[in-house]
């Protein structure tokens, strides 16, 4: 007998989902004849949230999805799957209609995890709307990317501590970028909660981040809250305390005009 | 060879000419762009639950990779991919480079220390690795040296920034201690690279960021 690592039911394993959660994939890819294909499927337990993937359009190269959520998202026992592939050569912009709220879990947790493979020369847009950490939320939220050479990226990610005037819930939240040959770019596990000391966010309530791949973007440009990594790309990283004021919006702007390109 | 308590004791010493004196560990820029004094302790728990950690653990697991006669190449990787800010990985060599020096003085014909010795722009926590292989400290002293170093930084820099009782801060340093034995137990069995935390802490690499622009400084880091 085989255990699946994520202690799912055997019957489970697979495109079904889990028991309490659901999975939602998304992949594109060239065609010879005509526009990209788009196959999206979403799966589990439908009386659980889920998010539900809308083509907005198409064109021979790319195409544009919405991730509509169904049913209320994020509650106690939530388990969201995300998985999204673009083919070699292919683009795909992702977009949210809004924000994503993690309520009070009384105690208990959900889980929020998405898994990116982008193949040779492909381009992924994804401006991701804030994700709200009510007070009582306990989340773990896993994003993992592979890159595949000459791949392009253009990630916009925003956490949020609290609504207004409230305290913000726990997570774990982990970032895992690899390349081709599975090496390493950036890798980050952010543990927030309310006691959280200091160093980690200061006294800050929102933290976002735009990071960019396979860009060409000279060092004097958006120098602000600029990390250059090591192994190449580039993160923007800003703490604040309105959504708005945080998000690095040019570097978001330059980012997503480079990769839709 | 020397027991490993008294190497330990060397190189945890304040003296070891590896210029520790210039590094504040963060604590420097924290306090100008906003740490209150009576945050500093808590300051030190939160770095030996993110930035040293992941420096410890990356220590221990070039010690191994050295041990085991592999490359330290996806070692130092692993480490940079933890560290996103320019301005640590740039402190940490500087600080490899200082003890790479000392090392090979120390250990002349240590086919580790030259080994990393070869490798252009070795992390601190790399360089670590190697001295530890060298002198066979075993992987817990390791990471307790690599917390212990930390929360001493963090204090010793305290005294010239804040009007402090000296007497106070050694009481800081004296209830750290279990929580970097905890963290070196945590640590030692490490033997990946992909194994290596990667706790993060965003405010504090802004600060180390925003130190490296300003000319008005104390400490290089």
């Amino acid at each position: 007998m085989t255990i699946s690592l994520s202690a799912r039911p055997p019957e489970h394993v697979g495109d079904a989902g889990t028991a309490a959660g659901s999975r939602t994939t998304v992949r594109v890819e060239l065609h010879p004849h005509g526009r990209v294909r788009v196959h999206t499927r979403t799966s589990g337990d439908p009386s659980r949230p889920r998010l539900r993937p809308v083509l907005l359009s198409s064109t021979t190269t790319s195409a544009r999805v919405c991730l509509v959520p169904e049913g209320a998202l994020l509650l106690a026992d939530d388990e969201v799957e995300l998985v999204v592939e673009v083919g070699p050569g292919a683009g795909l912009e992702l977009v949210e209609p809004g924000g994503t709220v993690a309520y009070d879990m009384r105690g208990g947790t959900a889980r929020w995890d998405v898994d990116v493979t982008l193949g040779d020369h492909a381009r992924l847009v994804w401006g991701g709307e804030p994700f709200v950490l009510a007070a009582g939320a306990d989340v773990r939220r896993h994003t993992r990317v592979r890159v595949g050479t000459g791949a392009r990226l253009a990630l916009r990610e925003t956490l949020v501590r609290g609504r207004h005037g409230e305290p913000g819930g726990r997570m774990v939240q982990r970032l895992e970028v690899v390349d081709q040959d599975a090496s390493p770019l950036v890798v980050e596990e952010l543990a927030v909660d309310p006691s959280t000391a200091r160093g980690v966010l200061g006294l800050h309530r929102v933290v976002a981040s735009v990071l960019a791949l396979g860009l060409d973007l000279p060092a004097e440009v958006l120098t602000e809250d600029r990390y250059d990594l090591e192994a190449g790309g580039t993160w923007w990283r800003r703490l604040g305390d309105e959504v708005h004021r945080t998000v690095a919006q040019d570097a978001w702007s330059t980012a997503r005009e480079q990769v839709s390109r | 060879m020397a027991s490993a308590e008294l190497l330990l004791m060397l190189l945890a010493d304040a003296r070891l000419p590896v210029a520790g004196h210039t590094q504040s560990a963060g604590l420097e820029p924290a306090l100008r762009l906003g740490l209150a004094p009576d945050e500093v302790e808590q300051y030190v728990a939160t770095r030996l639950s993110t930035i040293a950690r992941v420096e410890a653990a990356t220590a221990v697991v070039a010690r191994h990779h050295l041990r085991a006669g592999l490359s330290t190449s996806v070692v130092e990787a692993a480490w940079a991919a933890r560290t996103p800010s320019p301005a640590m990985r740039r402190t940490s060599r500087a600080q490899g480079r200082a003890l790479l020096r000392l090392a090979r003085t120390l250990w002349p014909d240590d086919a580790a220390v030259a080994t990393v010795s070869g490798v252009p722009r070795a992390s601190r926590a790399v360089a670590l690795g190697a001295v530890a292989a060298a002198g066979d400290l075993p992987a817990r002293e390791l990471a307790r040296l690599v917390g212990y170093d930390d929360v001493q930084t963090v204090a010793s820099a305290a005294l010239k920034l804040l009007p402090l009782d000296p007497s106070d801060v050694a009481a800081w340093v004296l209830r750290a201690l279990p929580a970097i034995d905890v963290m070196s137990a945590d640590l030692a069995h490490l033997a990946l690279a992909e194994d290596i935390p990667a706790s993060g802490a965003p405010q504090i690499e802004a600060w180390a960021e925003a130190h490296a622009r300003t000319t008005r400084r104390l400490f290089s880091a």
